[in-house]
C-alpha cells in the first residue's frame, strides 16, 4: 500500500489572503461595547447594509456566497434583495426578525462562516440590529449584481480621490509662523486647544538633523562651527550642507532599499544563494537619491528602465547601464526557483515582486486580491491579474529564467576587447603547453609500443585506432596484454599516471596561463530585467491564485479604483513603436502623470514618516480602507501637490519639513499635551526616537573616526563565527559548518549600508537593533527593547573593540593617560560627550566621569585573569587606558546615545 | 519543585518587565497581543496599525487551558533507524538477504540495493505496557510506561533539510520561524531572567543548517532561540571579558544608570526609556540567573549518575539534558537539544555507529524523563525525542563494496519518534508501518499533525496562531488538513 503525501507548501512566503491586524483601535476591539460609534456607525442609529454590514460580509462571506461561480447553498449575500430571495434553504433574512432569519441563526451559532474566522461579538450584534431594523440599505440596490461590485462608500474612500491642493489655513498669532506646514499643524493643534512646543536648542537640533539627513552624528568640528555661527540662516545652511553631503544619499537611499526589499541573497532552501551583483541596484538607488533624480524618473527607471533603453543596451553608455541597474527593483523578491524551479515558486516570486512594487509606489495591499477579491478594498481578483499582466511579458511563468540566467552582461567594449586579447594570448600559451604534453605522450606511446614484439605492433595500432565497440575479440585479447597502452590522445589526458614527474615540470606553464587569465577585467553583470522582444503572452485570472488553474483571460490594466478618476491611464497590450510590449513603460508613465491619486501622497507620507517617526498616514503601505486615515489630510494633500509641482524633487520637500517649527520643537512631553494627545499625532512636540540599527553602528564608527572605504561597489562580506554570531569577514567552512571568519582589514569600517545583507544571516549587531529581514520588503521598521541588546552593549567583542578605538582617540587628543592632570581628563570627557551626545558634559557629569575613571583604573589594576595581570605588568598605563574604554562603552550604552531628542 | 507559580498574565508582572522582552510596558499591555492571534479580532472593520510596535516576552494567556506549560525537544538530526530501534518487523528477520519487492525511493541511487537487512538488534517487550523496543535502547525500555511511541511519522520529503524544517517550522524550508519561536511568541515565558527559548548545541559541532534551527524567521527577533553552548561561555555576550568581570562592570552599570536616570528626568512619561534602564539591571540579573542555571554542582551524585554525567561517553549529552531540566524548572518555555551535524545519518557503518550514538544519548534521555517525573514536572512538561526521518529496510553498500561498512538509506515515509509528559498518553504505541517498516500505513502523523498537536497541548490553537510580517501573514501550521492527533492525548 502506498501513501500519497499531502501537499506541503514549499513557499518562502504565503500570499496574504486576509489582512491581519496588528492592533486595533480600542473601540473596535472592545467586544463588550458594541454600541461604539467608532467604525460601526452611530451607536443609536439603525445600521445600513452598505456602510455597516457589507464590509463584514465582504471580508468573510462574499467569496463562497457570490464572488465565485455556483454560490454555496445557492445563496448570494452581495445584495439585500438576493438574501431576501435566499437559496436552497429559503429566504436568508426576515427583515425585522433576526431569530426567524436563517442567516442570523447560522452566524450566531458560528456555523457560518466555515473555517476558523468567525464574526466577533460586536459584528454579530451589528448584523442582528441591522436585521431588527428592517435590513435597510442606503439607496435602492442596482438591478445587476455586477453593478454592486463596489459601493459608493468604497469608491469614495479618501485615498482614491484626486489630490486637491487645499488653501493654507490662516492662523492668527505667533503659532503658525510663515511656514505652510506649520500653518496646517497649528490649525489642528488650536482645534485641540494645544500649541507648539518651543524650539530645541542648537546641540539638539544638529544631532537630530544630522542623523535624520545623513544617518550620522555631527563631528566635533561640525558641532563647533554650528554653535559659533551667529548668522540668522545658520540652520538653513546646515540643512543645505547636509542635503548636499554624499552621506545623505546613503541615508535616504537606505529608506528606499527597505521598501524595495533590497537583499543580497535569494532566500532559498539550504544555501540562501548569494546575489553577487545586487549591489549595483543599491548603488543606483543611492546615486539617484543623492542627485535628487526627480521621483517620477526614479519610478519610471525602476519599473521600466529596460523599455527606456530599447532593444540594444549599449554597455558604453552609462545611462543605459544605470537604467538597467534600476530594474533591479523587479528582481529583489525572494526567489526559490534557483533551487526548486517549480511553477509554484515562479508564481510566488512574481507575486512577491508585485507586492513590493505596489506597496512601494501606490501604497495598496494589491496582493490581497491574488486569490479572491480584496476583503476590504475595492480591488477585484480581476484587477489583480490585469495589474499583473503589465509585468507578465517580462516574467513569463512558462519561459521562466532562473536567477543566474537572468543577469545582464554589460561589460564595456574596451573590457571585452581586453579580455579577448588576453584570452588569445592565453590560447597561444595553452597551445604551447599542449604541444609539450603531446610530445611527452608520444614518447610514452612509443615506449609502450616498443614493449610489444615488432610483428604485433601493426595489429596493436590498428586495434587501438578502432572505436571500442568495433574491436573484435582478437583485437581485445591483443590489447588486454598491454593494459597501459592507449591512443596518444588518451595517454595525453592521463600523463599523471605515466609520467607524473615530467608532467609536474609543466606546472609553471599552467600557472602562467592561469595568472594571465586572472588579469581579465571582471565582466560587468547587472541584476535587472530585460523584457524579451515580441513576447507573446496570455494573461489570465488564476482561480484561487493557483497558477495551475488559469481561467478567464485578461488584458493589462491599472487597478480600476485608481484608474477611474483619470483619463489616459489605460495600458495598451502592445506599443507598436517598440520591440517590447511597452506595458511597464505605459504603466510607469501613468503612475507618474501627476494626477495619480496615490503615488505622490504615498511618497511624501514616507518622507514625513522618516522625519517624524510616523507618517501622516500611519500605515505607509496601506492607504486603503483597512489603513489608518491621515492625521492631517489637508497637509498630506498640500505636500503631495507641492511635490509634483516642484518637479518631484525630494530634497525640496525635506527642506520644507526640516525648516518647519514642527520639526524643530523640543521632544519633551508636557501634561497638557499628554492629556489630549499622548501619542503625539497632532505634533505639539517632536517625538523621542531610538537610533535605527545602522545608525547605532555608524555613529560608533564616526565617534572613533574609523569610517572608511568607498561609498559604492561590492558589499563587505558577512560570515558566521563558530559560535553562531554573524560578523564582518570572509567565512571559512569545513564540512559545510562554520570554521571561523577571516579579517578583511579596514573594509570592515565601511558604512552599514555596504555590509552584505543576507536574508538568513544578518550581521548580529544590526540584527539586535531591528534591521529588517526582507520577506519580501519592509514598510516600517519595528523597534524592540530587550536585554540581549543590553548584554551586547556590555559584552560583545565588536562593541568593546570599537569602544577601545574611540577611547584611544580621545586619550590621544587630550594627552591622557597622565592621570594626575584632571584638566586633561575633563578635556577628554568633553571630547567624548561631544562625539557621542553632541554636547559637552556639565560639571556634575564631568565629576561622575572623573570619579569613575579614577576608581575604575584602580579596580582594573586588581581585576582580571593571569593574561590581564601580565599586560598590567608590561605596560603601566594599561589600566587607565582600559578605564577610558569602559567609560566610552558605558556612554555608548546610555539612552543619551541611543535616542534622538 | 516547579518555579512556575506566577499567574500567567498579571499586570504587575508585566510592569516589572522582563529581561528578554522589555516591551512598551503599559502600552503593549493595552494593545493586547501585538501581532499575534489577530484572527480573533474583528476582521471587517479593524484597521491595522503599522507603527513600530513593541513586543515582549511577558507571559501570555493561551488560547485554551494548556496541558503542558513547557516543552523539551531532543531533536535527532540525521534520521535514527526506526528499523533497528523502535519498529520491529518479523518479516525482516524472515526475509533477511532476500530482495525487497516493493517501491523504494533512495537518496543515494548509486549505492542502492534491494537486499533486505535484518534489524541489528533484538527487540523485547518493555514495561507493563509491553512496548517492543530494541536492545540498543535499554534505558528507553526502562521508561516505556511513561512514553508514547509514534511509529507512523511521515513527512514525505526525502532529504534531511526539508524534512527537519518540516518538523520544526512546518514549511520545510529554512528561514521560517521555528516551533520554539512560535511558542515563545504565543506564550511568552515564566522566567523573566532567562530566555524564553533555548537551543542547546552539541560539543562536536553545530547541527546541520546551524542557526536556521532556532530562527525567529518573520517574527520579531526577540522570539529567536538563544543558543546555549556546550562549553563556556554558554550564552554569547552573557559574560564580560575577564578584566571587566565583577566590580568593573558593576561600576559601568552604575554610571549608565546615573546618566540614564538624569536623561529620563528630562523626558517624563517616556516608558521606552524606563524599560531600557531596567534592561541593564535585568541583564545583570540574567547573568546571575543563567550562570546559576548552568551550574550543576548542586545536583546530587545520584542525579548525576542517573543522567550519566560520570561516564565520559554520556557526559556531554547528560549535562545538556540536565541543563534542559534546570531551565524548564526555572520557567523557560521551550528547550531544544541538537546533535552535531546530521550524526544519525548512518548511510554506512551502521552496525558500529548506531550503537555508539545510542549509547551516548539513550541513558541521558531516559534519565530526563525519570527526573522530571520524580520532580513532579513531567505532567506539565511535554517531551519529544525524534529525528526528521528513519531509514530503509534494505542495505546500503558503499561503492567499494566493503561489506563491514554497510548502512541504511533515508526514509521519510514511515519513521518513529517518541513523546512523553504534558498531556501525552503513557505506555502507548501509536500508528503502524507496513510489514517492512517502510511506509506509515495506519494512523499516520504528518509534520502538520505533529505541530498542531504540540501547540494544542501547550494551549495554542494552530489556526489562530498567526503573525503579520510586512505584507505577509505567517503561521506555523499552514496546511488545512492538519489535525490534532487526539489518539495521542492522555
Amino acid at each position: 500500500m502506498t501513501f500519497r503525501p499531502r501537499p506541503s507548501s514549499s513557499q518562502f512566503l504565503i500570499p496574504i489572503l486576509v489582512l491581519v491586524l496588528l492592533t486595533l483601535p480600542a473601540a473596535v476591539r472592545a467586544e463588550e461595547s458594541p454600541q461604539s460609534a467608532d467604525g460601526f456607525g452611530d451607536a443609536g442609529a439603525v445600521p445600513r447594509f452598505e456602510s455597516d454590514v457589507r464590509p463584514i460580509f465582504k471580508a468573510l462571506c462574499f467569496q463562497c456566497h457570490g464572488e465565485e461561480p455556483d454560490p454555496n447553498g445557492g445563496l448570494d449575500v452581495r445584495l439585500v434583495r438576493l438574501m431576501a430571495v435566499g437559496g436552497e434553504s429559503g429566504a436568508a433574512i426576515v427583515p425585522g426578525d433576526p431569530d426567524a432569519s436563517t442567516l442570523w441563526q447560522r452566524i450566531e451559532s458560528d456555523e457560518m462562516p466555515e473555517g476558523p474566522k468567525k464574526l466577533s461579538a460586536a459584528e454579530k450584534e451589528l448584523v442582528r440590529r441591522w436585521i431588527e431594523g428592517g435590513c435597510q440599505t442606503n439607496r435602492p440596490e442596482p438591478d445587476r449584481v455586477e453593478d454592486a461590485k463596489y459601493t459608493p462608500e468604497e469608491l469614495q474612500h479618501w485615498a482614491f480621490q484626486p489630490v486637491r491642493r487645499p488653501a493654507i489655513p490662516e492662523i492668527a498669532g505667533s503659532q503658525a509662523g510663515n511656514q505652510p506646514i506649520d500653518a496646517f499643524i497649528a490649525a489642528t493643534l488650536i482645534e485641540a486647544g494645544l500649541e507648539f512646543s518651543p524650539l530645541a536648542d542648537r546641540n539638539v537640533l544638529i544631532r537630530r538633523l544630522s542623523f535624520d539627513l545623513t544617518g550620522l552624528p555631527p563631528t566635533p568640528e561640525e558641532l563647533d562651527a554650528f554653535l559659533r555661527d551667529d548668522s540668522p540662516d545658520a540652520y538653513e545652511r546646515l540643512v543645505d550642507r547636509l542635503l548636499a553631503s554624499p552621506q545623505y544619499g546613503i541615508r535616504w537611499g537606505r529608506h528606499w532599499l527597505d521598501v524595495a526589499g533590497f537583499s543580497e541573497t535569494d532566500g532559498n532552501l539550504n544555501r540562501d544563494t548569494p546575489r553577487p551583483h545586487a549591489w549595483r541596484y543599491r548603488d543606483y538607488v543611492i546615486d539617484a537619491i543623492q542627485r535628487d533624480l526627480p521621483y517620477d524618473q526614479f519610478l519610471i527607471e525602476q519599473v521600466a528602465g529596460d523599455e527606456l533603453v530599447g532593444e540594444q543596451p549599449d554597455p558604453d553608455d552609462s545611462e543605459d547601464v544605470r537604467r538597467l541597474a534600476a530594474t533591479g527593483l523587479l528582481q529583489m523578491a525572494p526567489d526559490l526557483t534557483g533551487v526548486e524551479n517549480t511553477l509554484a515558486n515562479r508564481n510566488q516570486a512574481i507575486a512577491d515582486t508585485l507586492s513590493i512594487v505596489s506597496s512601494a509606489t501606490v501604497g495598496l495591499t494589491v496582493g490581497c486580491a491574488q486569490c479572491h477579491d480584496h476583503r476590504y478594498d475595492p480591488i477585484s481578483i480581476h484587477d489583480y491579474y490585469r495589474y499583473r499582466a503589465i509585468f507578465d511579458p517580462a516574467f513569463s511563468l512558462q519561459a521562466w529564467k532562473q536567477p543566474k540566467n537572468r543577469l545582464i552582461d554589460l561589460t564595456t567594449a574596451a573590457d571585452r576587447e581586453l579580455s579577448s586579447q588576453i584570452e588569445s594570448q592565453a590560447k597561444v600559451l595553452e597551445a604551447e603547453l599542449n604541444e609539450l604534453k603531446r610530445g611527452l605522450a608520444e614518447e610514452v606511446y612509443a615506449r609502450l609500443l616498443g614493449e610489444a614484439a615488432e610483428s604485433e605492433r601493426e595489429a596493436i595500432e590498428a586495434a587501438l585506432a578502432k572505436p571500442k565497440g568495433e574491436r573484435d575479440e582478437a583485437d581485445q585479447a591483443l590489447l588486454d596484454r598491454f593494459p597501459m597502452l592507449h591512443p596518444v590522445n588518451v595517454i595525453q589526458q592521463r600523463l599523471n599516471l605515466y609520467e607524473p614527474k615530467r608532467l609536474a615540470e609543466f606546472a609553471g606553464h599552467q600557472q602562467a596561463i592561469d595568472e594571465l587569465r586572472g588579469t581579465k577585467p571582471e565582466p560587468r553583470m547587472v541584476m535587472g530585467v530585460i523584457e524579451p522582444p515580441n513576447a507573446e503572452v496570455k494573461s489570465a485570472v488564476f482561480f484561487r491564485g493557483d497558477p495551475e488553474q488559469p481561467t478567464e483571460e485578461v488584458v493589462p490594466g491599472e487597478i480600476f479604483v485608481v484608474a477611474r478618476t483619470r483619463e489616459g491611464s489605460e495600458i495598451p497590450a502592445r506599443d507598436d513603436s517598440m520591440s517590447t510590449t511597452g506595458r511597464r513603460l505605459a504603466y510607469a508613465r501613468s503612475l507618474t502623470d501627476g494626477r495619480h491619486p496615490l503615488v505622490a501622497r504615498v511618497a511624501v507620507n514616507r518622507i514625513w514618516m522618516h522625519h517624524f517617526g510616523r507618517g501622516l498616514v500611519a500605515t505607509p503601505s496601506d492607504f486603503g480602507l483597512a489603513g489608518q486615515p491621515p492625521s492631517h489630510p489637508e497637509l498630506l494633500d498640500w505636500l503631495a501637490d507641492e511635490f509634483v509641482r516642484g518637479g518631484w524633487q525630494q530634497k525640496r520637500i525635506h527642506k520644507l519639513i526640516v525648516l518647519s517649527h514642527a520639526y524643530r520643537q523640543v521632544s519633551t512631553r508636557t501634561p497638557e499635551l499628554d492629556a489630549v494627545d499622548p501619542d503625539n499625532r497632532l505634533l505639539g512636540r517632536m517625538s523621542l526616537r531610538r537610533l535605527d540599527a545602522e545608525s547605532v553602528r555608524d555613529a560608533m564608527l564616526v565617534a572613533g573616526e574609523l569610517l572608511t572605504g568607498s561609498l559604492d561597489g561590492p558589499s563587505v562580506p558577512v560570515g558566521q563565527e563558530t559560535d553562531g554570531r554573524a560578523v564582518i569577514g570572509l567565512e571559512q567552512r569545513r564540512n559545510s559548518l562554520p570554521a571561523g571568519v577571516a579579517d578583511i582589514g579596514s573594509q570592515k569600517y565601511r558604512r552599514s549600508v555596504f555590509i552584505e545583507s543576507k536574508r538568513f544571516l544578518p550581521l548580529s549587531l544590526l540584527e539586535a537593533f531591528d534591521m529588517p529581514v526582507m520577506s519580501p520588503n519592509c514598510d516600517a521598521r519595528k523597534s524592540t527593547n530587550v536585554a540581549p541588546q543590553a548584554l551586547l552593549m556590555l559584552n560583545d567583542g565588536s562593541v568593546i573593540e570599537l569602544a577601545e578605538r574611540i577611547a584611544s582617540l580621545a586619550v590621544g587628543s587630550s594627552g591622557e593617560p597622565d592621570e594626575t592632570e584632571s584638566d586633561d581628563a575633563d578635556g577628554m570627557i568633553d571630547s567624548l560627550f561631544t562625539r557621542l551626545f553632541a554636547v559637552a558634559a556639565d560639571e556634575e557629569e564631568r565629576q561622575w566621569c572623573r570619579e569613575f575613571l579614577d576608581e575604575q583604573t584602580e579596580r582594573l589594576q586588581v581585576s582580571g585573569d593571569a593574561a590581564w595581570k601580565k599586560r598590567l605588568a608590561e605596560e603601566p598605563t594599561t589600566a587607565r587606558t582600559a578605564a577610558v574604554a569602559t567609560l566610552v562603552q558605558s556612554l555608548i550604552a546610555t539612552n543619551r546615545f541611543l535616542y534622538i531628542e | 519543585m516547579p518555579i512556575m507559580t506566577q499567574p500567567l498574565c498579571s499586570r504587575r508582572h508585566l510592569l516589572e518587565m522582563s529581561a528578554f522582552g522589555l516591551g512598551g510596558v503599559a502600552a503593549s499591555w493595552l494593545l493586547g497581543r501585538d501581532g499575534l492571534s489577530a484572527a480573533e479580532t474583528a476582521p471587517g472593520l479593524a484597521k491595522p496599525d503599522l507603527e513600530p510596535t513593541q513586543f515582549d516576552l511577558s507571559p501570555k494567556s493561551p488560547h485554551h487551558p494548556p496541558k503542558a506549560t513547557a516543552m523539551i525537544s531532543m531533536f535527532m538530526i540525521g534520521g535514527p533507524s526506526q528499523i533497528d530501534l523502535f519498529d520491529p518487523k518479523p518479516e525482516l528477520w524472515k526475509r533477511a538477504g532476500q530482495a525487497f519487492t516493493g517501491d523504494l525511493k533512495f537518496d543515494n541511487a548509486a549505492q542502492a540495493s534491494r537486499q533486505i537487512l535484518a534489524p541489528l538488534a533484538d527487540f523485547h517487550p518493555r514495561g507493563e505496557c509491553g512496548m517492543e523496543l530494541s536492545d540498543l535502547v535499554p534505558h528507553l525500555g526502562g521508561i516505556a510506561d511513561d512514553i508514547t511511541l509514534i511509529r507512523s511519522m511521515h513527512t514525505g520529503v526525502n532529504n534531511h533539510v526539508p524534512s527537519m524544517f518540516a518538523l520544526n517550522n512546518g514549511v520545510g524550508v529554512g528561514g521560517r520561524a521555528t516551533l520554539g519561536a512560535w511558542v515563545a511568541s504565543g506564550l511568552g515565558t515564566e522566567s523573566q531572567d532567562l530566555p524564553a527559548y533555548v537551543a542547546l548545541t552539541h560539543r562536536s559541532g553545530m547541527p546541520l543548517m546551524g542557526g536556521d534551527n532556532w530562527t525567529s524567521g518573520g517574527l520579531p527577533s526577540i522570539y529567536q532561540g538563544t543558543v546555549v553552548r556546550p562549553t563556556h561561555p554558554r550564552i554569547l555576550n552573557l559574560d564580560p571579558p575577564a578584566h571587566l568581570a565583577g566590580a568593573p562592570q558593576r561600576a559601568q552599570l552604575d554610571l549608565i544608570a546615573q546618566i540614564n536616570e538624569r536623561h529620563r528626568e528630562r523626558f517624563p512619561g517616556e516608558s521606552d526609556l524606563a524599560a531600557r534602564i531596567a534592561g541593564y539591571e535585568l541583564a545583570a540579573k540574567m547573568q546571575l540567573a543563567a550562570t546559576e542555571a548552568f551550574d550543576l554542582s548542586g545536583e546530587s551524585a545520584e542525579t548525576l549518575e542517573m543522567y550519566g554525567v560520570d561516564n565520559p561517553r554520556t557526559k556531554h549529552y547528560a549535562e545538556s539534558c540536565l541543563i534542559a531540566r534546570r531551565l524548564v524548572e526555572r520557567g523557560v518555555r521551550f528547550v531544544q537539544l541538537f546533535n552535531n551535524g546530521q550524526s544519525w545519518d548512518h548511510h554506512e557503518s551502521i552496525a558500529t555507529a548506531l550503537p555508539a550514538r545510542c549509547e551516548e544519548i539513550d541513558q541521558p534521555a531516559a534519565a530526563l524523563i525519570k527526573d522530571l517525573k520524580r520532580l513532579g514536572l513531567l505532567d506539565t512538561t511535554l517531551v519529544h525525542w525524534g529525528g526528521e526521518m528513519g531509514r530503509l529496510p534494505v542495505v546500503q553498500v558503499r561503492a567499494d563494496g566493503s561489506a563491514e561498512k554497510f548502512g541504511r538509506d533515508h526514509n521519510t515515509f514511515g519513521f518513529s519518534q517518541w513523546m512523553a509528559g504534558g498531556g501525552i498518553k503513557a505506555g502507548h504505541v501509536h500508528g503502524q508501518t507496513d510489514d517492512f517498516g517502510h511506509h506509515a500505513v495506519e494512523d499516520i502523523v504528518t509534520h502538520h499533525d505533529y505541530l498542531a498537536t504540540v501547540l494544542h497541548l501547550l494551549g495554542l490553537d494552530h489556526r489562530k496562531l498567526k503573525f503579520r510580517a510586512g505584507t505577509s501573514e505567517l503561521s506555523l501550521v499552514e496546511n488545512e488538513s492538519a489535525r490534532i492527533v487526539e489518539e495521542l492525548l492522555a
